[in-house]
């Protein structure tokens, strides 16, 4: 009894201490290079940051979250922010960090790597990526002539439970703040209203669109890079899937901004700055054309993966991206009983 | 001279009295037994004088130290005090030696002997030191118990109902052992008992709690002979207690005429115990003529027996040959007369009277 | 002339002090989700209040969770009664192998037992889906203390009413079932509990709850109000199940367990009844264990060696095991000082501070960590994104656990031992240490390993609370799941069992031995 005793805590003792000294090693990972507050999709985050460190030596420590929380927890933070970098999948949550007035702005040089349209003009923080919204549908059970011409004709009674979205995501909020800038609080309201009686809500874009494959609905809103990834690897998930591109300028022709900044709270500014302008050189729009991303690239002369329909050719709507407001969006979405 | 003093020690738990103004002297090097039934405050008296407890109000010393006056106290820690529970509480995780030595200096460098010399003096074999508590009977245990609380030489050694879990025949050879180790230690000891058996063959002084209040102290022998009610009596072992005319030194009573002392004169009553009483059987031929003689007679009704000692009945049979109710008498006889014959009752010592 | 030897220690009417005061700190602290939410809806305004709990989206999520409960507890409860029964009472084949069967659904998370069934089934959502998976997930919650409590029943009852002429039926509706109403209500409380607080199963399962609800407004908004008021809509649901479940227990009171039955109760013979009751309990496993088994292997074969990426996974089953051992230990010490004041000086104060403790534990996680998010990030900034938060978070979370355990195993020491310690010159600290603790080590262990499961399966205030570069076992299994890569999920998922069966195991063999087998 003594003896089983003394060896139980002899052994938990051990474990302990091996356990104790891996979690210490990582731990003290994040107490030297830079943070970043990561919205994107972990993978991409993961190659940049694996780029970058081969680089420069320097550590990248990441923390996961989603855009909107980041915003709000950076703003609360405040000067006591850990964040050393943000980055974001769309614009809105990048508007109400800036709008706090806590970026620090960019280096002239990381500007310069990306066109004027893919940042604001104050220069507080800079387009990464982008992504263009689609309308997925189950090409079994619509064909072209029955498609929606607008986004805005979802709302439509005749589409109830027919398509769905992930209204909880950040992707399909950004999508919102498209609508509510081109088309006023009150119609956005209205749509939204619409949508809470017509659409099935889903988590996250990949399930909306397994949801089309599978044939629970007829059509989902999403962002367009679900689809490649998907036919990357199996295409199991999207074989009865086929893309809608809204164009026209509609607002379901969107094309969202996926964003990076720093903090005004960074303690390790230099390098901060250096990572932006990795993420937004060569080396960090190379793996958005040769990754599995299938994010669109935006900086200077960078071209897309070839597989992706051109940017050019998508016909957006113009909407400047510092202009996106987040807040009325949970707000109204939280009104209609979406969140 | 008093070694220990407990001076109008009073106890509550809400609003039921626990111990009532007690107070006691206990001489040093002495034996003193607490005896009373469960729930007369024995037991809180012990836990309060080892420190387990704080007393309401009252006071106690030892040894000239002050050990806790009202609700300020000496921790237990620092009392200097050993203890015997009843079941030994021995710590189950540790060895007899590491038990026993639990109170030494760890690192004192006649440790080991000392536990050693230990064990010799409560009687338990060296080839033991190794055994858990478990694999131990229950008078070894208490042994253990006894060797540890004596290894820090306390001043004062308590004795929780040691015995009380023991079997019938180990009680009192080892009660016995106890007491000598006691003495010959020179350790003023305190038992707790609910056995006034024990608490008499045991104790050079006992002390009778009930109900929280202190009844009576003294002498074993006093005690049982003199006992300061009926109630008391009765508690201390078997009674016969008659009403009787006492008058210079003799109590006229359903027995007869009996010894008693002088000097409480009046109707009162008196106590004899069974021991002395005497039956021895006669014919019962001319009891009428016998009987106004003055002697005292009886008839067994009922006979208990109970091995070493049985238990008779007799009811008296008086000048009128009528029958009063029932004695019990305890009797050591080897030879019982059977149920149904007469037998004359005579009377040995003195009567005890009450006040 | 009397001497004081030392200075006298004056007591107070309120004995042993310190460890009260550690106790009220630790009943304080458990007071803080409760707290915050009070103060969140009088800072958030009655008239922003009411607005934010008075709508639409607030009556969807109270009648989802009012149908979950109302599907999945009675059903919860005819499956383990009717598998205690068999196991325990009939002469079923291989009753103790079924037996075990029914307890080691356990080991599978919640959230892990969701992305088996959504990956065998890829259209499972919804109401029903999150009824089936609940039960298979949490049934064993109800198992465990009706099967013992069958076990401890006396059978002389069961014999008195059969011989009054009832038949085997009615015998078990009148005679047995009534003596289960404890089991059957501490049960499906705790299960109750379950669903109010868990989050991985149902956004899998897409089924919106209060808790996936206030993580998608976590997610919109951080910390915003209306996460806030939903997180106080919830703590009205725990108390309204408390509630319900004091109403329905009556005044009984969960007495401690006794020295079991007198005699083995007689087996009831199953007749032709033996091969559907063998059917069932074959499918009840093959439901609950098979799926996740059976699913987790073929990820893992699809995977072969390469997702076995062993630094990201070395890493995580680290920091896991760190935060389950240092988490356990928190809230082990945490639960000493009121464990020993209920065992050894109970009261009435000492009884509204263990309330306190077990009160806290019945909050989701999510509503734990928003309120320490919350104070951390405005008031206690130091604290703010460090392990100390997550572990207090933890340690809160599971302190039931913890005093459940260490009250068992403190009332085993009897309080003579610690006595015997202090007259021989131990001060009442080092004997409680030296003697009760050293003494209840082997329970405190069991309950240390509860509340490591505990955490080692904790998803919702690991992801709000934990430090930057954090990773265990649970949140990598999520991030990867997320992005529907179930392959690479598989081996996270199969540590994660692995460190949970040798507990569950631990919880079987300990219900055997409380009902005195």
């Amino acid at each position: 009894m003594k003896m089983s005793f003394q060896h139980l805590a002899a052994t938990l003792a051990l474990v302990a201490g091996l356990a104790g000294s891996t979690a210490l090693a990582s731990a003290q990972s994040a107490s030297d290079g830079i943070v970043v507050y990561n919205a994107q999709h972990e993978s991409l985050t993961k190659a940049w940051a694996d780029g970058f460190t081969k680089q420069t030596g320097i550590k990248v420590t990441i923390r996961n979250g989603k855009d909107m929380e980041f915003a709000n927890q950076i703003v609360q933070e405040g000067a006591a922010s850990p964040a050393d970098v943000f980055l974001t999948e769309n614009s809105p949550a990048m508007a109400l960090v800036d709008g706090a007035g806590l970026f620090e702005p960019l280096n002239a040089d990381t500007l310069a790597q990306v066109p004027e349209n893919y940042r604001p003009a104050n220069g507080h923080w800079v387009g990464v990526a982008a992504r263009s919204t689609v309308f997925a549908y189950d090409k079994n059970k619509l064909t072209e002539d029955k498609l929606p011409k607008s986004l805005l004709d979802l709302a439509d009674a005749s589409w109830k439970g027919r398509w769905g979205a992930a209204p909880a995501g950040a992707d399909f909020q950004a999508i919102v703040s498209a609508v509510l800038e081109l088309k006023g609080e009150e119609a956005t309201a209205a749509w939204l209203k619409a949508m809470k009686e017509n659409a099935t809500p889903y988590k996250g874009n990949s399930v909306a669109m397994k949801a089309v494959n599978a044939g629970e609905i007829e059509g989902a809103v999403i962002y367009h890079y679900y689809y490649y990834g998907d036919q990357a690897k199996t295409g199991e998930n999207s074989k009865n899937v086929s893309l809608h591109y809204f164009k026209n300028e509609d607002p379901g022709a969107f094309v969202s901004i996926s964003g990076g900044g720093i903090p005004a709270s960074s303690k390790h500014k230099e390098q901060a700055q250096a990572f932006l302008k990795w993420v937004t050189g060569k080396g960090g729009q190379a793996v958005l054309r040769d990754g599995d991303s299938f994010e669109y690239a935006v900086g200077e002369g960078e071209a897309a993966n070839a597989k992706l329909v051109p940017l050019a050719d998508l016909n957006a709507p113009k909407v400047e991206p510092s202009k996106l407001n987040s807040k009325k969006v949970t707000d109204l979405m939280t009104a209609a009983g979406l969140l | 001279m008093t070694f220990l003093s407990v001076q109008a020690l009073s106890k509550r738990y809400g609003k039921v009295s626990a111990l009532d103004d007690v107070s006691i002297e206990v001489p040093a090097g002495s034996r003193t037994a607490i005896v009373g039934p469960s729930g007369s405050g024995k037991t809180t008296l012990l836990r309060l004088i080892a420190g387990f407890e704080v007393p309401d109000s009252g006071r106690l010393a030892l040894d000239g130290d002050l050990l806790a006056e009202g609700r300020a106290g000496v921790p237990a820690h620092r009392r200097s005090i050993g203890i015997v529970a009843q079941d030994g509480a021995l710590f189950p995780h540790l060895t007899v030696a590491d038990n026993i030595g639990f109170g030494l200096e760890r690192k004192a460098p006649d440790r080991d002997q000392r536990i050693l010399a230990l064990m010799d003096m409560v009687e338990l074999a060296r080839t033991m030191r190794e055994r858990r508590p478990h694999q131990l009977s229950g008078g070894q245990q208490q042994r253990v118990a006894l060797a540890r609380a004596l290894a820090r030489q306390p001043k004062l050694m308590l004795l929780d109902e040691p015995f009380s879990a023991l079997d019938a025949g180990l009680r009192e050879g080892i009660r016995a052992s106890v007491a000598e180790l006691l003495q010959a230690e020179g350790v003023t000891a305190m038992l707790v008992t609910h056995d006034q058996a024990e608490a008499l063959s045991f104790a050079d002084q006992v002390a009778i709690l009930r109900d929280g209040k202190l009844l009576q102290v003294g002498p074993p022998r006093e005690l049982y002979m003199s006992p300061r009610d009926p109630g008391t009596a009765a508690f201390l072992g078997d009674a016969i207690i008659l009403s009787a005319n006492v008058s210079g030194g003799w109590a006229d009573c359903a027995l007869g005429r009996i010894a008693a002392p002088t000097a409480c004169d009046g109707v009162a009553k008196v106590m004899l115990r069974p021991e002395q009483v005497t039956l021895s059987p006669v014919s019962s031929d001319g009891l009428e003529h016998r009987l106004a003689n003055g002697s005292r007679y009886g008839r067994i009704v009922r006979i208990d027996f109970g091995g070493a000692s049985s238990s008779i009945a007799v009811s008296l049979l008086d000048e009128r040959g009528d029958h009063e109710g029932p004695l019990l008498i305890k009797t050591t006889h080897v030879d019982l007369p059977p149920v149904g014959s007469h037998v004359q009752i005579k009377v040995l010592g003195q009567a005890h009277v009450f006040k | 002339m009397l001497q004081v030897p030392y200075p006298l220690v004056r007591r107070r009417v309120l004995p042993h002090v310190p460890v009260v005061a550690a106790a009220a700190i630790v009943s304080l602290i458990s007071l803080l989700p409760v707290g915050f939410v009070v103060w969140i809806a009088i800072q958030t305004g009655s008239e922003t209040a009411s607005a934010l709990i008075f709508r639409p989206r607030v009556g969807e999520l109270l009648i989802n969770t009012f149908l979950l409960l109302a599907f999945t507890i009675p059903l919860s409860i005819a499956l383990s009664v009717t598998l205690a029964w068999l196991t325990e009472r009939t002469d079923l084949a291989g009753a103790r192998l079924w037996a075990w069967l029914a307890v080691a659904p356990l080991a599978v998370p919640a959230f892990v037992h969701s992305y088996a069934w959504v990956s065998l089934l890829p259209g499972l959502h919804g109401l029903f889906g999150g009824v089936l998976v609940s039960t298979l997930a949490y049934f064993p919650f109800l198992y465990l203390p009706v099967s013992a409590q069958l076990r401890r029943l006396d059978p002389a009852i069961e014999d008195a009413a059969a011989s009054l002429g009832h038949g085997p039926w009615r015998v078990f509706f009148h005679a047995v079932l009534p003596q289960l109403r404890l089991a059957i209500c501490g049960g499906s409380l705790l299960i109750g509990l379950h669903l109010l607080a868990e989050y991985g199963l149902y956004v899998m399962i897409r089924f919106d709850t209060f808790t996936t609800a206030i993580v998608d407004q976590f997610q919109s908004a951080f910390n915003g109000p209306a996460a806030n008021m939903l997180g106080g809509v919830l703590v009205i649901c725990c108390f309204a199940l408390l509630g319900l479940e004091a109403l329905a227990r009556g005044n009984e009171r969960y007495a401690r367990v006794g020295s079991g039955a007198p005699r083995l109760p007689v087996q009831q013979r199953l007749g032709w009844l033996a091969l559907p009751a063998l059917a069932l309990c074959a499918f009840t496993a093959l439901l609950a264990l098979g799926v996740p088994f059976v699913t987790l292997g073929r990820w893992l074969i699809l995977g072969g060696s390469e997702v076995w990426r062993l630094g990201p996974l070395g890493a995580a089953f680290g920091q896991t095991i760190v935060y389950a051992l240092a988490g356990a230990a928190l809230t082990t010490l945490m639960t000493v000082p009121m464990a020993w004041l209920s065992v050894r000086a109970p009261g009435r104060v000492q009884r509204i501070m263990e309330a306190c403790h077990y009160y806290v534990g019945s909050l989701p996680g999510v509503v734990v960590a928003l309120a320490l998010v919350t104070i951390t990030v405005r008031v206690a900034l130091p604290l703010y994104q460090t392990m100390a938060t997550l572990l207090l978070a933890y340690a809160l979370l599971f302190l039931p656990r913890s005093l459940v355990g260490l009250r068992a195993s403190i009332a085993q020491v009897p309080v003579e031992l610690e006595q015997a310690a202090m007259a021989l010159g131990r001060t009442p600290l080092r004997a409680v240490l030296q003697i009760t603790m050293r003494l209840a080590a082997p329970g405190v262990a069991a309950s240390m390993a509860l509340v490591g499961l505990g955490i080692t399966n904790e998803l919702t205030a690991t992801l709000m609370l934990a430090p930057n570069g954090t990773r265990t076992l649970a949140t990598e299994f999520w991030a990867l799941t997320s992005e529907i890569d179930y392959v690479s999920a598989a081996p996270y998922a199969l540590l994660m069992v692995l460190m949970s069966l040798p507990v569950t195991l631990l919880l079987y063999t300990q219900s055997k031995r409380m009902a005195g087998r």
